[in-house]
C-alpha cells in the first residue's frame, strides 16, 4: 500500500526548459520576472484525465492512523487524489540536485552554529511568553474543551477506540 | 487455542528461575529518560510534571495543548543536557542533527505527532562498561554498546476511567524533554540489565540531568528480547526494575517453551510488541498491526547545528563521572569499602536529599585531607567516613538541614577536628554525637551562624570524658542500676556468663546516665565486680 503510494509520488513526468535569448537590460529582466509564464490553474489541469485516485482501502487506513472519521473517506479519496497531483507537479520541477534534503524547512539554510554560551545560557536567557500560555495557570486550557472534568480534558471512549 | 494459551500466555514465572545454557538470551534496552529542564522542549512552560499533579493542565502553554497556529521553539538547556550524556557515554555527538515528525494518533498526543529525531539523531555510537567489582555482575568485565541517543518530547497522561467509559487528559507532561537511549542487543543475563539502569540512573543524576526515578516514570524502559536469535520481543509498559526483571523472566520462559516445543518457526517468525500486566506478558501488536509512523522532518524547526568547540568545552566541564571516583576513594589513602564509596559518589535517589553528591564528596575530601595534616598517620579514617556517613548525614535527615547550611558552622577542618576529640578519646562517642547534634539543631534554628566553638560548647555543658572517675561514685551509680533491675534471673545470669550480654544493658543504662562520658569498661568491670562475674 505504502509502495504504491510512493509510486504515485514519485512518478516523474520531465517537462524540459528551453535556454531563450540573453536579456538586454536590468528592465528587461525585471519584467521577465513580473510576466507569469505560467498559470496555475493551467499548471494543475494537465493530464487530469490520467490521474490515478488513491484506493479507498488506503484512504481509510490513512483516515484511521490519523484519528479522523470514516465516513468523508470518499471526498477526501478525491482531496488527497488532487494534492498527490499536486506534488507529481511539483517534482517535475527543475531543482539543485545538490541541495541538502536536511534543508527541507522553511526557516534559513545558513545560520551560525550553537556556541558553549547559548547553551549554558540557554535557561537563563528564556522568558516565560504570557502570550503563549507559557506561564503556569495563566489561562485555562481545558475552558476551550467541550468536555471537562476536575481540570482534565476529556477523551470519550469512542475516540479511543479507533486508535 | 486453550492449550495454547496456558502454555505460552499466562503461566507464572518461576520462583528458582534460571537461565538455561542451550537458550541463549540476548536483550538490548531502549531508555526513556525525562530531563529537568526548567522548561519544556518546544516551549517556555514549566517543566513540572510531578510537582503539581493535583493542578492537571496547569504547566500547558498553548503549543503543548497544540492550539492550532502555535509553533515549536527550542529549548537548547535541552541541547546542553544531552551533549552532557552523549560525551559521558563516548558518544559521537552529531554537529547536525535534525527533529522528525512521527505521526500517530492518541488522546495524550494532541499534535498528531510526536517530534523526535528519526533521520539523524543527536548521538550515536558510545558504552558504558559493566565490571563485577563495581557493578556486581558475574563476569569480569562487558562493554554495553550504545546504538543512538535521541531527543523527543514527551506525551501528556491519560488517566483512563473504564466506569465512566472515558479517558482524562493531563498536559502537564506533553512536550517534556526526553532523551531515548538506545543500546545494541549485548546483555546475555539479567544481573548485567539490573546493573546497567543502574549505572544508568546515577549517570544522569550525577550529570545533573534527570531525577532518574523509575516510579516516577522520569525513567522508562523497554526491553528487546531474543531466544536462540529468534525474531526479538519488545516489552513495554515496565515500570519499575522488579516489572522490568519479571517481564524478562517470564518472556523468557515462554519463548523457551514455545522453542521446545517446535513451534518458533510459526510463533517467533516475527517481531511483536507485548507489554507486562504484573503477572504475565501480553500481546499489543504485532507485524501486521505495527503502526506506520510516516516519519518526516519538522519543517518549523532549524536544524540543531552545534560547533565542534561547543562540544569540546562541554566536555570539559563534565564532572569526574561515578566510576573514576569510587575507583579512587578505594585506594590509597581513602581506602573506602565499596560501599562507602558508593554512598559519597551515587545518588540513592534524584530527589530529597539533604545534599548534592559532589557536596557530599567535597565535605569528605576536604574533612579527610584535614584530618590527615593535623593527625598524619594516625588519622583514623574509618572513624572519620563513619561519622560522615552515619552520623552527620543522620542528623542531616532527621533535622531537614541542607548540607551547605551545616557547612556554615561545621566546615569540614571543624568536622575533622571532632573526630579528632572523639580519637583521641577526649571526648566519648556519645559525647559527640550530643555535640554535634546540639550544633547542627542550633543551625536550623538559626541560633548558630558561625563556625562552632568545639571547646567552648564541651566545657559549658560539661561533655568532656573523665578521664578519673571516682571509684565509689561510680559503685554507687552502678548499685543504683542493679537495685532498679526487676528480673533476678538476669543478674544470676550474668554472674553465672549464661546471660553474658545482659551485660550490655547495664553498661547501656550506666552510660545513658553518665551522658556517656565514663568509659564503657568502666562500667562493665563494676559490674561484673559487683555481681561476682569472674568470667
Amino acid at each position: 500500500m505504502r509502495t504504491k503510494l510512493c509510486t504515485l509520488l514519485f512518478t516523474r513526468s520531465y517537462r524540459r526548459s528551453s535556454i531563450g535569448p540573453k536579456f538586454k537590460d536590468l528592465a528587461e529582466i525585471k519584467q521577465y520576472v513580473a510576466t507569469p509564464q505560467w498559470s496555475i490553474n493551467e499548471f494543475m489541469e494537465q493530464d487530469t484525465n490520467v490521474q490515478e485516485l488513491p484506493s479507498v482501502e488506503m484512504v481509510e487506513r490513512l483516515l484511521k492512523l490519523s484519528g479522523l472519521p470514516l465516513q468523508d473517506a470518499e471526498s477526501l479519496r478525491s482531496k488527497l487524489g488532487h494534492q498527490l497531483v499536486f506534488l507529481d507537479k511539483l517534482l517535475t520541477l527543475d531543482v539543485k540536485e545538490d541541495t541538502d534534503p536536511k534543508n527541507a524547512r522553511i526557516l534559513p539554510r545558513s545560520f551560525k552554529p550553537l556556541e558553549f554560551e547559548d547553551l549554558v545560557n540557554a535557561a537563563e536567557n528564556q522568558i516565560q511568553d504570557v502570550s503563549l500560555g507559557e506561564r503556569s495557570g495563566s489561562w485555562e486550557s481545558v475552558k476551550l474543551a467541550n468536555k471537562k472534568q476536575d481540570g482534565f480534558f476529556v477523551l470519550r471512549e469512542s475516540l479511543l477506540k479507533r486508535k | 487455542m486453550l492449550k495454547f494459551s496456558r502454555n505460552y500466555g499466562f503461566k507464572a514465572v518461576k520462583r528458582d528461575f534460571q537461565l538455561l545454557p542451550e537458550f541463549k538470551l540476548k536483550c538490548g534496552l531502549e531508555i526513556h529518560t525525562q530531563l529537568n529542564t526548567r522548561h519544556k522542549l518546544f516551549s517556555y512552560s514549566t517543566n513540572d510534571a510531578f510537582a503539581s499533579a493535583n493542578l492537571p493542565n496547569h504547566h500547558a502553554s498553548f503549543f503543548d495543548v497544540s492550539l492550532p497556529g502555535t509553533q515549536p521553539k527550542l529549548n537548547l538547556e535541552a541541547i546542553l543536557y544531552a551533549t552532557r550524556l552523549g560525551l559521558a557515554l563516548k558518544s559521537n555527538i552529531n554537529l547536525n542533527s535534525q527533529f522528525d515528525r512521527k505521526h500517530y494518533f492518541y488522546g495524550d498526543q494532541p499534535l498528531g505527532f510526536q517530534i523526535t529525531q528519526h533521520f539523524s539523531p543527536f548521538a550515536r555510537g558510545g558504552s558504558v562498561e559493566l565490571t563485577k567489582v563495581l557493578n556486581g555482575i558475574d563476569q569480569e568485565q562487558i562493554q554495553i554498546d550504545i546504538t543512538q541517543l535521541q531527543i523527543e518530547q514527551d506525551t501528556g497522561k491519560s488517566v483512563y476511567k473504564d466506569s465512566e467509559k472515558v479517558s482524562l487528559i493531563d498536559l502537564n507532561r506533553s512536550n517534556v524533554p526526553l532523551i531515548e537511549m538506545v543500546t545494541e542487543p549485548c546483555f546475555s543475563d539479567l544481573k548485567q540489565i539490573r546493573s546497567f539502569i543502574k549505572k544508568y540512573q546515577n549517570l544522569v543524576r550525577h550529570l545533573g540531568i534527570s531525577t532518574g526515578d523509575l516510579e516516577t516514570g522520569a525513567m522508562r524502559v523497554d526491553v528487546n528480547l531474543s531466544v536462540n536469535n529468534h525474531c526479538r520481543v519488545e516489552l513495554k509498559n515496565l515500570p519499575n526494575t522488579s516489572s522490568i526483571m519479571n517481564a524478562i523472566k517470564f518472556e523468557y520462559e515462554r519463548q523457551v517453551d514455545i522453542i521446545r516445543n517446535g513451534l518458533a518457526k510459526t510463533l517467533l517468525a516475527e517481531p511483536e510488541t507485548r507489554g507486562w500486566d504484573g503477572t504475565s506478558t501480553v500481546k499489543l501488536r504485532s507485524k501486521e498491526t505495527s503502526i506506520d509512523y510516516r516519519y518526516m522532518p519538522d519543517a518549523e524547526l532549524p536544524l540543531v547545528r552545534l560547533s565542534a568547540d561547543a562540544v569540546a568545552r562541554v566536555k570539559a566541564s563534565l564532572p569526574v563521572l561515578p566510576d573514576e571516583t569510587i575507583k579512587l576513594l578505594m585506594e590509597k589513602p581513602y581506602r573506602l569499602s565499596l560501599k562507602d564509596a558508593k554512598i559519597l559518589t551515587l545518588n540513592a535517589s534524584g530527589h530529597g536529599q539533604q545534599y548534592t553528591q559532589k557536596e557530599l564528596l567535597d565535605f569528605y575530601l576536604q574533612a579527610f585531607n584535614s584530618a590527615l595534616e593535623n593527625n598524619g598517620e594516625k588519622a583514623n579514617q574509618r572513624l572519620l567516613t563513619n561519622w560522615i556517613i552515619h552520623e552527620l548525614l543522620g542528623d542531616l535527615n532527621r533535622l531537614g538541614l541542607p548540607l551547605r547550611e551545616a557547612i556554615a558552622v561545621v566546615p569540614p577542618t571543624k568536622f575533622a577536628e571532632l573526630v579528632t576529640l572523639i580519637q583521641e578519646e577526649k571526648i566519648s562517642n556519645a559525647s559527640g554525637k550530643l555535640l554535634l547534634f546540639h550544633i547542627l539543631e542550633q543551625t536550623r534554628d538559626g541560633s548558630l551562624t558561625q563556625p562552632a566553638d568545639l571547646h567552648g560548647i564541651i566545657e559549658k555543658f560539661d561533655l568532656g570524658a573523665r578521664s578519673v572517675v571516682d571509684d565509689e561514685e561510680l559503685l554507687k551509680v552502678c548499685s543504683e542500676i542493679l537495685s532498679s533491675v526487676t528480673d533476678p534471673m538476669m543478674l544470676s545470669g550474668i554472674t553465672s556468663g549464661k546471660r553474658k550480654n545482659s551485660l550490655k544493658y547495664l553498661v547501656g543504662q550506666g552510660m545513658r546516665l553518665s551522658q556517656g562520658r565514663v568509659k564503657a569498661k568502666l562500667f562493665e568491670d563494676t559490674f561484673k565486680k559487683l555481681l561476682n562475674a569472674n568470667w
